[in-house]
């Protein structure tokens, strides 16, 4: 790796930092933990260190460029903070019956859930875990007949349930018990479908709505040591999946962190290498940046009998096969970093614009809220950030989760159940 | 207006105050996307052209590494790393190492059109003999690792060679050369570490009374001749032959241009945008 390189990465990180903090007056800002965040990991990525292949230098200048076109969107859009707000932790008492409800209604989810981990538990009997994951998501496997109703209803709920509590607890707002029914449905999802991902997602809004609200909160030994069980949650299940008993839980983190956080480099550069486009695909013009939405427009489309095709079909060919990337990364899938979509949907100018317009929307998000502290803003801004950051893997995006959870924060929680005012401090 | 408000309008940020203050550097923002524009045409027409000459082999016999086991996990992940010796890796690590593409050195050590007047400059600049073989294989061998690249696509089990030169039909003698060195290089080693294993084999044998060991013996023996004919025989195969291009791919001059004046119009946006906060800067350093 030529040395200059990690001069440009260095020198992108820290001006980006310094611009970031000159705008916003403030380090904790999105774009301070979002060069951080990619930076690490394409640092960590020049190493061979569990053998994987490197990507070439071609894959290295489109992530440096779309890390640039983050900042430079990102820092345009910040705003700084004139009057030192304080949180106004009082909901009316109209909006509090709503949240009641609203919260109280989830206990629904919870026992379908419970319902589901029972089937899991028979399947398991049959099936090695590894398999049964591989069957999770399709209309043969867990979920059957009800497979629509957790795609469509429960699954972005419980995602928009979850962003919301944390946002509500950590602004003061919602009481503790709400967190914890969402976290009890995320913890009974992850079980039911031997996912991780559900227990990431809150183990990082934690991280991200804690660093978002440093100067307000007071971090607590306890909230470390919760974090620490969820993690050890994340590598439990790993375990479990892998039905690996002689490997012990560092050597799991060592690869899970190197593989998952850098691997999708090495597999997006196989992307480079191997599909053309013209020959392979086709350019798919911004639908691949709110393909999550194709999902919805399925589900009519298919009603009607109308040609439809969903752009995620295509975007699957590529990275559903198992591949080897090389050291013990044998049989990599789905993660093929944000820029996948976005070079796949407009080229090098689609990694360029998306990755600006992605920074935009973090920074103006990220001024809504630091002018309103309201759980709509917090909310949409934690979901947004970590669609952002976990775009390392994979264009979230592109999922009906994501999509989802912010049409409800939006169509639910804005306008039905938590709408709020925020008192000034002076 | 109140004083009040003014400062709002000022600090805080919002749209209108951005389009007002890009308003009102209007010239800024031009002068700056231009020179952008000015600064990617020159160098778009001063630059070298680059032409690429590919081709793509398909090694002898699927690897370890590149046929994924139907038993693996689906969804989770195994952490078996490589066994044995897959021949896709070998021809990587082949391709990576000094020693093969000192092979290349050796033949163009003296072929300005792959290594310019870099070399040539180091007779010059350097006095000490040693030194300067040194300095010239060092230079040779990091611009050899430059001009070849190399991708593997597990789906098909293949490797993508390129060669990217400035000069089209030296870059297609050098492809033919580097395919045809590779093979060389691989199937000398691969007959000579199988030769030391059955000559390993052989002693085994010729040591061995029981006739039931000598039977297994002499099965891993034939099995590691029959080996030693397939490798030396057919290490790899040209699917993609290399051929002469008729375009360059360095450098896309409109592309260049446009996504270069594209990119300054959004810097110039961020310069005007971090005025009022330098503004600041500047005057608590002032104060």
């Amino acid at each position: 790796m030529p040395e200059s390189f990690y001069y440009i990465l260095i020198a992108i990180v820290f001006i980006s930092i310094i611009l970031a903090w000159l705008k916003s007056e403030t380090l904790a800002n999105p774009t301070t933990i979002y060069v951080l965040w990619w930076g690490g990991f394409l640092f960590l990525s020049t190493f061979d260190i569990i053998g994987m292949r490197r990507p070439s230098m071609y894959a290295y200048q489109l992530i440096i460029l779309s890390l640039v076109m983050f900042s430079v969107g990102s820092i345009t859009f910040l705003g700084n903070r004139k009057k030192s707000l304080t949180i106004n932790k009082n909901i009316n008492e109209h909006d509090s019956i709503k949240i009641k409800l609203y919260f109280y209604s989830q206990t629904i989810f919870t026992l379908l859930l419970i319902f589901m981990i029972y089937r899991t538990v028979g399947i398991l009997k049959n099936l090695t875990p590894g398999a049964f994951r591989g069957l999770v998501y399709s209309t043969d496997g867990l979920y059957g007949k009800y497979f629509m109703l957790f795609a469509y209803v429960v699954k972005p709920n419980l995602y928009a349930t979850s962003f919301i509590s944390i946002s509500g607890v950590l602004l003061g707002k919602l009481p503790k018990k709400f967190l914890f029914i969402s976290f009890l449905n995320l913890f009974l999802y992850s079980i039911s479908t031997l996912g991780r991902f559900p227990v990431f997602v809150i183990v990082i809004t934690l991280f991200l709505g804690f660093f978002f609200l440093i100067d307000k909160l007071k971090i607590k030994f306890r909230y470390i040591v919760s974090i620490l069980v969820l993690i050890l949650f994340i590598v439990s299940m790993s375990t479990f999946r892998t039905s690996s008993q002689t490997l012990n839980p560092f050597s799991i983190i060592k690869n899970y962190f190197v593989w998952y956080f850098a691997g999708p480099f090495t597999a997006f550069d196989y992307f480079l290498n191997n599909y053309k486009v013209g020959v392979d695909y086709d350019y798919s013009y911004f639908r691949g940046f709110i393909a999550g939405i194709d999902w919805i427009v399925e589900i009519f489309t298919k009603k009607l009998s109308l040609p439809f095709q969903n752009i995620n079909n295509s975007f699957h060919e590529i990275t559903a096969p198992f591949r080897s990337l090389g050291g013990s990364a044998t049989n990599h899938n789905s993660h093929y970093t944000m820029l996948y979509t976005f070079y796949r949907d407009a080229g090098i100018l689609g990694i360029a614009i998306y990755s600006y317009i992605v920074g935009v929307l973090n920074s103006i998000l990220f001024n809504q809220f630091r002018k309103t502290y309201s759980i709509v803003s917090f909310s949409l801004l934690l979901i947004v950030f970590f669609v952002s950051i976990m775009g390392l893997l994979k264009w979230e995006f592109r999922y009906l989760w994501s999509v989802g959870s912010v049409f409800i924060i939006l169509f639910i929680s804005q306008k039905i159940t938590i709408r709020k005012k925020v008192a000034l401090n002076e | 207006m109140s004083n009040e408000e003014q400062k709002d309008l000022m600090d805080e940020f919002n749209i209108y105050n951005l389009i007002r203050n890009l308003w009102k550097d209007k010239y800024q923002v031009v002068i700056i996307t231009m020179i952008f524009a000015v600064v990617s045409i020159v160098y778009s027409l001063r630059v070298d052209h680059l032409y690429e000459v590919n081709s793509v082999i398909k090694p002898a016999e699927a690897s370890a590494e590149t046929s994924l086991e139907s038993s693996g996990n689906l969804m989770g992940f195994s952490l078996g790393g490589y066994t044995g010796t897959p021949v896709i890796n070998q021809i990587l690590i082949t391709l990576k190492s000094n020693t093969f593409l000192e092979i290349l050195y050796k033949k163009y050590q003296n072929e300005e059109r792959l290594f310019g007047d870099g070399l040539a400059e180091l007779d010059k600049t350097e006095p000490d003999k040693l030194l300067r073989e040194q300095k010239k294989y060092d230079s040779a061998i990091k611009l050899l690792q430059k001009v070849i690249k190399f991708a593997v696509n597990t789906d098909h089990n293949t490797i993508g060679l390129s060669v990217k030169l400035k000069d089209k039909y030296f870059a297609y003698e050098l492809m033919n050369e580097l395919l045809f060195s590779l093979r060389n290089y691989i199937r000398k080693q691969n007959v000579e570490n199988l030769q030391s294993d059955i000559e390993f084999y052989q002693d085994l044998i010729d040591r061995t009374k029981d006739p039931r060991v000598i039977q297994m013996l002499e099965k891993k023996l034939s099995d590691k001749i029959e080996d030693k004919f397939v490798l030396s025989s057919n290490v790899f195969t040209v699917v993609n032959k290399p051929f002469v291009p008729s375009k360059r791919i360095y450098p896309k001059r409109s592309f260049m241009v446009v996504m270069t004046t594209f990119l300054g119009g959004l810097f110039s946006v961020l310069i005007v945008s971090l005025k009022p906060g330098m503004k600041k800067v500047y005057s608590i350093i002032k104060e």
